[in-house]
Parts: structure tokens; sequence; C-alpha cells
């Protein structure tokens, strides 16, 4: 595929910046629908990122999915939820606080130290190639369905039955008691 | 290129993992969850873009992670519900419905 280069690094800069922006607003945002919201946001964000890596099936799957019944799920929850009767009495900011922050930023500086000390290309990946399956396709989504159906078969069809056990499960317990 | 978003995916997860353990309403929890689940996925389709052209299997692999945050999204929220329909709050460190 012919990956126009000029207009994805120009898409980069911003999508980053939202990213960044997107991921303190759903954590640090005291409102929480203005949190769902930048949750949403930062799943667009993610989306575009796929689109720019090559993934359009994951891309579109991602905004099905996620932006379309994750992030609605989210705002029908905290819409439910969102009582001001019985406001929230928590200290906004206790030593817990303090230390996870500290800890969450050790972690990300060891990642980044970690990222950027590493030769990736000079790992070398050998892997048997079916050469016979590969040659005819073209297409992301052909390699998709290809994989998906011959070595990633029984946890496709895993999947289907853990989407059923979790839809009946939730509907199981969301469910409004009967008084008779 | 891929510095960048690897990089990009370790502050979600961190931001990520900061948000779950210290939000006190349990609907933001879930949503750090998501951001950590969609810091793991935006790792899995680097590699599989950068290193595994030919078979595609970081986007395989994203596709199941997806499916799975979907499926418990749904089944925290229905727990969340429940418990808000019982206490009438969703504050976090107040349970003690499962202390034995």
């Amino acid at each position: 595929m012919n990956r126009p280069e000029s207009i994805y690094n120009l898409l980069l800069a911003p999508l980053t910046l939202s990213l960044i922006l997107g991921g303190i607003g759903v954590v640090l945002l005291t409102n929480i629908i203005y949190s769902a919201l930048s949750l949403g946001l930062v799943l667009i964000c993610i989306s575009l990122f796929y689109i720019i890596l090559n993934a359009d099936f994951v891309a579109v799957a991602q905004i099905l999915i996620y932006i379309g019944a994750v992030n609605i799920l989210i705002l029908f929850a905290v819409m439910l939820m969102n009582n001001p009767k019985y406001p929230n009495y928590a200290p906004p900011w206790t030593v817990g606080d303090s230390i996870t922050s500290i800890v969450c930023t050790s972690l990300f500086c060891s990642l980044i130290t970690i990222i950027l000390n590493i030769s990736w290309f000079g790992i070398s990946l050998t892997q048997k190639s079916d050469q016979m399956l590969e040659r005819d396709l073209t297409n992301n989504i052909q390699r998709i369905g290809a994989h998906l159906s011959t070595d990633f078969f029984l946890p496709f069809e895993l999947i289907s039955i853990i989407l059923l056990v979790a839809l009946i499960g939730a509907i199981t317990i969301a469910r409004r008691e009967e008084t008779v | 290129m891929l510095e960048h978003a690897l990089i990009l995916g370790a502050y979600l997860f961190s931001i990520g993992i900061y948000g779950l353990v210290t939000s006190r309403n349990m609907v933001k929890a879930l949503m750090c969850l998501e951001l950590i689940l969609n810091a793991v996925n935006l790792n899995l389709v680097t590699f599989s873009y950068f290193f595994d052209s030919r078979q595609v299997k970081g986007d395989i692999f994203s596709i199941f992670v997806i499916a799975i945050a979907a499926a418990e999204a749904a089944i925290g929220l229905a727990i969340v519900l429940a418990i808000y329909r019982n206490r009438k709050s969703t504050r976090i460190d107040q349970f003690n419905l499962s202390k034995w």
C-alpha cells in the first residue's frame, strides 16, 4: 500500500499532543462526564494512529467496538450513577496519591530508558512463512482473515463463547429485582 | 517512529495505572483500565507494523484484546450498577461487601 508519508507525518504531532492531553484529562478531571468524553478523544486518536500504522481493520474495529460500544456504555453508566443528591466527600489528595505518582513516573522513565536504549532493528526475527498461503494475499484484511481461520481458529471460537457468557452475565447482574 | 509509538504506549500505560490506583469513583477506574488495554494494543500494532508485515499476528492479537476488553467493560459496569443500586454511592474505598 502506498503510504502518503507527508500527510501522516503532518498528522503525527497533533495526534501525539491530543493523546497526551486526553490521557491527562481522563485521570485528572474531576467531573466524570468530561473524563468519559476525554476517553472518547483518546480512543479516536488511537484509531487514527492505527491507520498511520497500516492496520486499517484494527482501526475500524476500534471505532466500532471501543468508541461505538464501550464508550457509550461508560457514558450510560456515568449518567445513571451521577446523582448530585449524594455528594462525594472524598479528600482531594492523599498520601497514597503521591506514592502512586512517584511509582508511575519512575515506571514511565524506566520504560523510556529501555525503549531508547535498545537497537530495535538489530533484532533478527526468523520465522517460517507459509509461502503457499501468503503468496496471493495482498490485503491486510485478507491476511487477518486467513490467519483467523487457520492458525487462530480456536481463540476465535472461544472469543465468541466469552462474549456470549459476558452478555448473559451482564444482563443477569444488572437486572432489576422483581418484587412479586 | 517506532520509539515514538512505543513511548506513547508507555505513557498511556503509566497514566492508566496511576488513574486506576488513585481513582475513587468506580467508573473512572474502569475507564483507566480501558486506557491500559489501549496502550497494550498500540504496542502490539506497532510491533506488527515494523517487524511482522507478512503475517500480521500483532493485529490479530489486538483484535482479541479489543473483544475481551469490551466483554470485561460490560460485566464491570453491570457489577458497578448493582452495587450502586445497593449502596447508593460509587466510592471505591467504602466497599466492604466482600470482607471476611
